[in-house]
């Protein structure tokens, strides 16, 4: 079966069978392969992780065969697929920066990334890895780097939104599939930003070019026929490099950038609820787990201790930036942390609505950690208990789950501002739902008026 | 030069491709002077074969 959101490039396409993933190749797919796949710099690539391992494949499938494909090679299958409207910054700097330098090493042996897809790079825990073997190319001499205007539109722009104007650039992302044009960043630009490194030129005049020469054919040929060469290629790389090591995003703080350190419920219940997590995911081995609104990751880490993969996710960006960043210099290899607003989560999209597919379509849990979340979701966010449950069940996962009833300060902090249109919400309500759904393991009540619920599916 | 030219499956952007010569150095400048003038001698004669090479 083929990949959905892989039929761009008609040199190659994904599919996966018996557990495996392979890339069909078209002659010219496999011409291409067989040339970069001997280059030192992408053999060291693949021994270090940066670039997804891949092998010759045995044999090609039936279906890749009929569709007119010449030969396959197998890619080592990453453990999730996540999109790059659910990085943080630092997480699509890291990718951009390593999609530079990979750049800058194909060039120096006469190949080239042909595109410059942020869907091209996927994490394994925080270290990004290039998973699009096929944009790798044999450099023609004369060409442009033809991902130039996607790398801008998919990582340049975003970030430097980010980083100047403090703007979240998830929602760009997640809104047009193929980012930020030119002329659309380039509107968004006040006359201080055009003094900014980078701006004038790769956001500004990039801008004017793409409109004054819109009207233009044959720049490919004659740029090529003027002389165009490697060198130009590798001086844009070498300055982006420094544009994008340049682009910083720290603000002091956010609504939960702080809140493991500084809240009191936090604090007073960490060891109870430490000792309870360990002794749910330390029972057996988990395949994956989700910590839903994870903050800095206190409990992935316990999580991360006994699965072969976390996905850590909170709706903070900044939360979820700090959490990669210390992920990062622990390189670690099992947690990968995601911007994801449960409230608001990445739908199914792209091309026919399958291109790039939403959360549950992408991750199957095997346990879930829900802890001190589901007020926010009930009060915060206005969603119906009775729904939070029925999808937390959908999920045919083992629950952990923090219940915080009404009398809790942080609930009651949640309702002074706002009328209580609540009735659903309560301990008793909560007790009659659970029990309709799931069976209720084991109980551990906590301070105020909290408890954690061991909660299995029926 | 005459390479045989071999186009993208992605639309690399016409003013995308003219930015790289100005963001490639010096030499880029030139090669964005020989397109410019190539361009204007185009539409001058409606042919490039006189300027090919240069």
């Amino acid at each position: 079966m083929f990949e959905k959101g892989s039929f761009r490039d008609r040199s190659g396409r994904i599919f996966l069978q018996n557990g495996n993933v392979y890339r069909a190749l078209s002659p010219e797919g496999l011409r291409d392969w067989e040339f970069v796949s001997k280059l030192p710099f992408l053999q060291r690539a693949m021994a270090s992780g940066h670039v997804v391992r891949t092998t010759p494949a045995p044999a090609m499938s039936a279906l890749a065969a009929q569709a007119g494909f010449f030969a396959a090679v197998q890619h080592e299958r990453m453990p999730f697929v996540s999109w790059p409207y659910e990085w943080s910054f630092s997480m699509l700097r890291a990718a951009a920066l390593l999609q530079l330098q990979l750049m800058e090493s194909a060039l120096a042996e006469d190949a080239i990334l042909k595109d410059a897809s942020a869907f091209n790079f996927q994490f394994r825990g925080t270290q990004p890895v290039l998973i699009d073997t096929g944009s790798i190319v044999p450099l023609r001499p004369g060409q442009a780097w033809e991902g130039y205007r996607q790398f801008c539109q998919m990582f340049l722009y975003p970030l430097m939104l980010q980083s100047w104007k403090g703007v979240h650039f998830q929602p760009y992302l997640r809104g047009a599939i193929e980012g930020l044009t030119p002329q659309q960043f380039s509107r968004m630009l006040s006359m201080r930003d055009l003094f900014r490194s980078g701006a004038f030129s790769h956001v500004w005049m990039h801008a004017r070019l793409q409109t004054l020469s819109s009207s233009q054919r044959n720049v490919a040929r004659s740029m090529q026929d003027s002389g165009f060469s490697k060198s130009m290629i590798r001086n844009n790389v070498t300055g982006l490099m420094k544009i994008v090591d340049g682009l910083q995003w720290r603000p002091v703080a956010s609504t939960w950038s702080d809140y493991d350190e500084s809240a009191e419920p936090v604090q007073r219940d960490a060891a109870v609820k430490e000792a309870f997590i360990e002794q749910v995911c330390s029972s057996q081995h988990w395949n994956t787990v989700w910590d839903l609104g994870c903050n800095q990751g206190r409990y992935s880490r316990i999580a991360a201790k006994y699965s072969d993969l976390v996905l850590a996710m909170d709706s903070d960006h900044l939360t979820v930036d700090r959490l990669f960043q210390r992920l990062q210099s622990e390189n670690n290899r099992r947690i990968v942390p995601l911007v994801s607003d449960l409230a608001d989560p990445t739908p199914s999209q792209g091309w026919r609505g399958t291109e790039r597919r939403s959360l549950e379509h992408r991750s199957k849990p095997d346990l879930v950690l829900c802890l001190a979340l589901i007020h926010h979701l009930v009060i915060g966010s206005n969603l119906l208990l009775a729904d939070v449950l029925d999808w937390l069940a959908s999920l045919k996962a083992t629950i952990v789950l923090e219940f915080v009833d009404r009398e809790d300060p942080q609930v009651q902090t949640l309702l002074s501002n706002r009328q209580d249109i609540f009735c659903d919400y309560g301990r008793d309500a909560f007790l009659s739902l659970v029990t309709q759904n799931f069976t209720i393991l084991r109980e551990q009540p906590l301070s105020a008026a909290r408890t954690l619920f061991l909660l299995q599916p029926r | 030069m005459n390479h045989t030219l071999v186009l993208a499956y992605l639309d690399p952007g016409t003013g995308s491709m003219l930015l790289q010569a100005i963001v490639g150095g010096s030499a880029g400048l030139l090669v964005l002077f020989r397109h410019l003038w190539r361009s204007f001698r185009y539409a001058k004669t409606g042919s490039v074969s006189d300027v090919k090479g240069t």
